[in-house]
């Protein structure tokens, strides 16, 4: 009982992120134009293969129709992974776990691109390592049936991962996004120069964050900042970008982006219940104590 | 074997001969009409210096009469990147320059500064170079053929980001260059693909964030160029809002910045920051144009007014006579997307490469989409009538029509109003004081007049004769008038209450850049510098001339000081720039004016020339001699003013001294500050630090029993005394008996220094009064005629034998 419901709420992380950026791909863009616009790196390979120059491939609309539709069909494998996870158990595993997989590889895949366009700050690559991370590590978890130590060391791994990535922009190791002071500003109601300080803390507090929750004395305390922190800069999205003249096409824009972002505190929550269970086990009916934390 | 020894030998005359430098670009960030940077990139050799003059000399370095060395080097995206800012040059004028180093002398190249009057100007703008570097090419090469007087870049230069994508990109910039060596200045912009310092370092923008503002010709356009890759609700709003609301002579009003609020390509995301933060400021502030990029695609609106109500679509609504035309979205020299979401309020979108040539006159702007595929058969516009379009030039002509035009905004019939008591009013008792309202214009016919105190709505009147009837503590207060007619046009206006006894303490920021200036030794004002030096500054504003032993000056707006106030205290906080600790010694000066007017930039000594307040004719002054200042960003005791009260009193005892106005002081080196160059201190300017600009603090008390000089020295019309000089008795007749504004409620005599000595009050009003002051001495009074509303309805001075 204690495994089926920590289970289910990487499955529901999972959900989260593939539904998402389902959201996110049928609805909007994904950089997949970082790989096919690159005139350096794609311009031979193009004017070869097509026989065509770069300017008629790159201005042809028709070509940008079949981008965007390569982008709104990726959207669609997300769903489809979403929903495969929603099913997926020991006994179907065999057949569901591939659009699984494929959604995992997919968010790699745009990890990479999303690396890309951003000038290759790797920290942009590994801001999503729960997000990439967490598909794959739900089919083992469902392969060996449990949480293993090693499942959980990666787990604090790819949280550790994350909140580092994360806190590099925080702390104005790479320029602080504009986006992230805006949203500090409309969501605190604050200056600029208090976000900044703001944010600089969290940063700190992000690279503190990275190291405690691997050591025994104070991996709790910092699993429960990681949960809070993760939860509220989800929700942070859609507070800041709120409007009220404009509510539905505001949230249209914003409740994907915190629906994907929901793991990087609900992780934590896992972590956290999984450590309770181990805890209680010797003292009480570990079912019981897990079905209280779920409820 | 010979062919190759020739070739070597050929080789390196051509490097000893000709400097080793290329990338070459103009750069706007300051007044197009007497400023330009020369930006390029050093491959070696030392000590370049641009050679610079009006006179066309070739190559020959030697004979150009101004030359100048680099103002910045950078070493940035492979290049070695230097920068010569010019500045002091003559208005529409050709300079030709050349650049010498120790290798030899580049190329001939010219420019032509910007004019300072209303001439026509000419703009290209666009954006998005990256990733198709034919269209790219066509566009530059266009550029010099339409002979702009400035090109407007929203962002996106390159994909990467890379040193090898920027090195391409300057290369393909040399295509701007005309035949005939003009080159064309740029005002560029960040784009999402551009790295945070990129613009910063490769062209010279004012600051480091890249966002800026200039105003070409004679008030004739401010063009303000945004970032959208940083905080765009926080210090950049703030900054923006600032330059707006002080820039109202300003004709017509444009930005430039990358990402759009609205894009008109349905993958690209709503840019909700960017419109939460600036569309109703643009539309508030008459900015009339607005070019964006990113989509890479073609866009031109109608004229837009942010709205969420009936009829509206993505929060805007058309309105054709006073709103914000956006244009855009990139496409220099890109990718396409495809334009597959107008709003009702799109006025034609597609898709292709592009840029928009704009010309700006006083009547209107006109604004084309210019396809840049043909750019090779396209005809040359002449050096000096860029607005011919050239032969072939293919100008995108949609069903809408080929030329947008922007009208200026027709002058509206607003409501006009006054507050009878003028524009400040000091009160005994502050109990049930009725402040009437004179209607000056009706409007389309008044509906409302809105009273506010302190910016709080504290009363509605819709039936005229508008008045506000309201009781006050002492203290001092502002009260605004709105009156709103019945197509919501309004007018305004405002009185300064005070009541009572009461001490206000006021903390008053300079209030733009134009306001913290630097006089430099031959008398220039400089607007834009980032600190301000005081006292030695070695920066050039003028070219090659030092600014040497500067003067400051701030002039703080808006001083709410009722006449007759005592000044407390006062000071000047200043935020430190720099750490500096050779002793220094500055003394302050205040303008002798009861209304200190802005500065100006082209006139000589405009700071030192103004008159200063003093006693027998000898200027008064505070001597300041700051401690060590250990950094920067300091906002100490130690980077406040000695008590400046003295100065302050001085302005505000001065006749022609109201409520509300102007000040200026001035901070000059003294001492061992004029003969060391060490012994200054260096604060942030408004340019340097729009939260932490030069502030004027003070504290005054007032006292409505005491009179001050300048208010008894008022004369009135509005009463007649006789006999004047009187003995025992004299009547008061008021000249407009029948307008019950000027029915005598109280007389009040004061003696010449403000003391109460006879106070009568009336309650049978008629047109004359009749008032005894028997039991003053003989001497000089002045008298004050008080109406029902505690209205002040004449003074007069009156001796009494």
């Amino acid at each position: 009982m204690l495994q089926i419901n920590a289970k289910s709420l990487l499955k529901l992380c999972v959900i989260f992120i593939f539904l998402g950026r389902a959201y996110q791909y049928l609805f909007y863009n994904a950089p997949f134009r970082a790989l096919l616009w690159d005139e350096n790196l794609l311009k031979p390979l193009v004017e070869q293969m097509f026989n065509t120059n770069w300017n008629a491939y790159v201005t042809d609309l028709s070509i940008d129709k079949y981008i965007q539709a390569s982008i709104k069909t990726n959207g669609l494998l997300y769903l489809v992974a979403a929903i495969c996870t929603a099913f997926i158990d020991k006994s179907n595993a065999r057949y569901l776990k591939y659009p699984i997989m494929i959604g995992g590889f997919l968010l790699a895949l745009l990890s990479f691109l999303t690396l890309k366009e951003r000038f290759f700050q790797y920290g942009q690559f590994f801001e999503h390592a729960i997000q990439v991370g967490i598909p794959f590590l739900l089919l083992h978890v469902i392969r060996k049936d449990g949480f293993t130590f090693q499942i959980k060391f990666i787990l604090k791994v790819l949280i550790g991962l994350t909140f580092i990535s994360h806190g590099l922009y925080a702390f104005g190791y790479y320029p602080i996004p504009g986006h992230f002071i805006d949203m500090t500003i409309n969501g605190l109601g604050v200056s600029e120069n208090m976000a900044i300080a703001i944010l600089k803390t969290a940063g700190i507090l992000d690279f503190a964050i990275s190291i405690l929750i691997f050591l025994p004395r104070t991996y709790k305390y910092a699993l429960w900042y990681a949960f809070i922190w993760g939860i509220l800069t989800a929700f942070a999205r859609i507070v800041a970008g709120f409007n009220a003249d404009f509510i539905f096409a505001s949230l249209h824009q914003t409740v994907y982006l915190t629906l994907y972002r929901l793991p990087h505190g609900l992780i934590p929550l896992l972590l956290l219940i999984l450590a309770a269970s181990v805890k209680k086990k010797d003292k009480t009916k570990p079912s019981l104590l897990i079905k209280t934390q779920l409820s | 074997m010979k062919k190759r020894i020739a070739s070597t030998l050929f080789l390196l005359f051509a490097m000893i001969c000709h400097a080793n430098n290329d990338k070459y670009r103009l750069i706007l960030s300051s007044d197009p009409a007497t400023t330009m940077t020369i930006g390029w990139n050093q491959i070696s050799g030392t000590a370049p210096t641009v050679h610079y003059g009006t006179t066309d000399f070739g190559t020959n370095y030697t004979q150009y009469p101004m030359s100048k060395t680099e103002d910045r080097a950078v070493a940035y995206r492979g290049m070695d990147n230097r920068f010569v800012r010019l500045t002091g040059l003559t208005p529409n004028t050709n300079y030709y320059f050349v650049i010498n180093d120790s290798q030899g002398t580049s190329s001939r190249f010219w420019f032509k500064t910007a004019p300072n009057d209303l001439s026509r100007l000419s703009f290209i703008a666009g954006g998005d170079s990256r990733n198709n570097q034919t269209p790219r090419r066509n566009a530059n090469t266009l550029v010099s053929k339409l002979k702009p007087h400035a090109v407007f870049f929203g962002g996106d230069m390159t994909d990467g980001d890379s040193d090898a994508e920027w090195q391409d990109w300057m290369d393909d910039w040399q295509l701007t260059i005309a035949s005939d060596g003009r080159m064309f200045p740029i005002a560029a912009t960040r784009g999402n693909h551009d790295g945070a310092s990129v613009i910063y370092n490769l062209f010279d923008t004012p600051t480091s964030d890249s966002y800026y503002a200039m105003t070409f010709g004679n008030n004739l356009i401010r063009t303000y160029t945004l970032n959208t890759e940083i905080s765009v609700s926080g210090n950049q709003s703030t900054w923006v809002s600032n330059d707006l609301s002080v820039q109202t002579n300003v004709i017509w009003k444009m930005m430039q910045y990358h990402k759009p609020m609205r894009p008109h390509t349905s993958a690209k995301s709503e840019g909700n920051s960017e419109y939460d933060a600036w569309a109703q400021l643009f539309f508030d502030n008459g900015v009339r144009l607005v070019m964006d990029s990113d989509s890479h695609m073609v866009k031109t609106t109608w004229p837009v007014e942010p709205s969420s109500g009936i009829g509206s679509d993505e929060g805007f609504v058309r309105n054709d006579a006073q709103g914000t035309v956006y244009a855009g979205e990139g496409s220099w020299g890109a990718p396409l997307r495809a334009n597959d979401d107008d709003k009702n309020w799109t006025r034609n979108s597609a898709s292709f490469n592009q840029f928009k040539l704009i010309f700006v006159e006083e009547s209107k702007i006109e604004l084309r989409t210019i396809k840049v595929d043909n750019a090779a058969s396209v005809g040359e516009a002449s050096n000096t009538d860029p607005f011919t379009l050239p032969a072939n030039l293919d100008v995108w002509s949609p069903s809408e029509g080929d030329v947008v035009i922007i009208l200026p905004i027709a002058p509206l019939n607003n409501p006009e109003i006054a507050f009878a008591n003028g524009t400040s009013a000091t009160f005994n008792d502050g109990t049930n004081l009725t402040l009437p309202i004179n209607v000056l214009n009706n409007g389309d016919g008044i509906s409302s007049v809105a009273f506010y105190i302190d910016d709080v709505l504290t009363e509605t009147d819709t039936t005229a004769p508008y008045s506000f009837t309201h009781s006050y503590a002492d203290g001092n207060y502002c009260i605004e008038a709105i009156a709103t007619d019945v197509n919501s046009n309004t007018g305004d206006a405002k009185i300064y209450v005070n009541v009572g006894m009461f001490t206000d303490t006021d903390s008053l920021p300079v209030a733009s850049g134009e306001n913290d200036v630097e006089e430099t030794e031959t008398g220039a004002v400089y607007f834009d510098s980032g600190d301000l030096e005081m006292v030695y500054d070695s920066y050039d504003f003028v070219s090659n001339v030092p600014n040497g032993n500067q003067k400051i000056g701030l002039r703080f707006q808006n001083l709410n000081i009722p006449n007759g106030a005592t000044i407390e205290s006062a000071y000047i906080q200043f935020r430190s720039d720099e750490s500096d600790s050779v002793a220094a010694e500055l003394n302050i000066f205040a303008e002798d004016s009861g209304n200190s007017v802005p500065f100006e930039s082209n006139a000589v000594n405009n700071l030192t020339g103004r008159a200063r307040v003093g006693e027998n004719g000898v200027a008064s002054f505070v001597n300041w001699m700051p401690p060590a200042w250990a950094s920067s960003g300091l906002t100490g005791l130690d980077q406040r003013t000695p008590e400046i009260k003295t100065l302050l009193q001085k302005i505000v005892d001065g006749s022609q001294w109201e409520q509300g106005n102007s000040c200026v002081f001035m901070i000059e080196g003294t001492g061992a500050s004029l003969t060391n160059q060490d012994a200054k201190r260096v604060v942030d300017s408004y340019e340097g630090s729009s939260s932490n600009p030069p502030t004027l603090v003070y504290t005054y008390s007032f006292n409505s029993s005491t009179l001050n000089v300048g208010e008894i020295l008022e004369q009135s019309s509005n009463i007649l005394i006789h006999p004047n000089p009187f003995s025992s008795g004299l009547t008061i007749k008021v000249s407009n008996a029948n307008n019950d504004l000027y029915k005598i409620k109280a007389v009040r005599m004061y003696d010449i220094k403000g003391i109460l000595v006879y106070d009568k009050a009336f309650v049978n009003q008629t047109a004359s009064y009749g008032i005894s002051p028997s039991k003053i001495s003989q001497g000089v009074y002045f008298l004050k005629v008080y109406g029902e509303n505690n209205n002040v309805i004449g003074t007069q001075k009156v001796i009494k034998k």
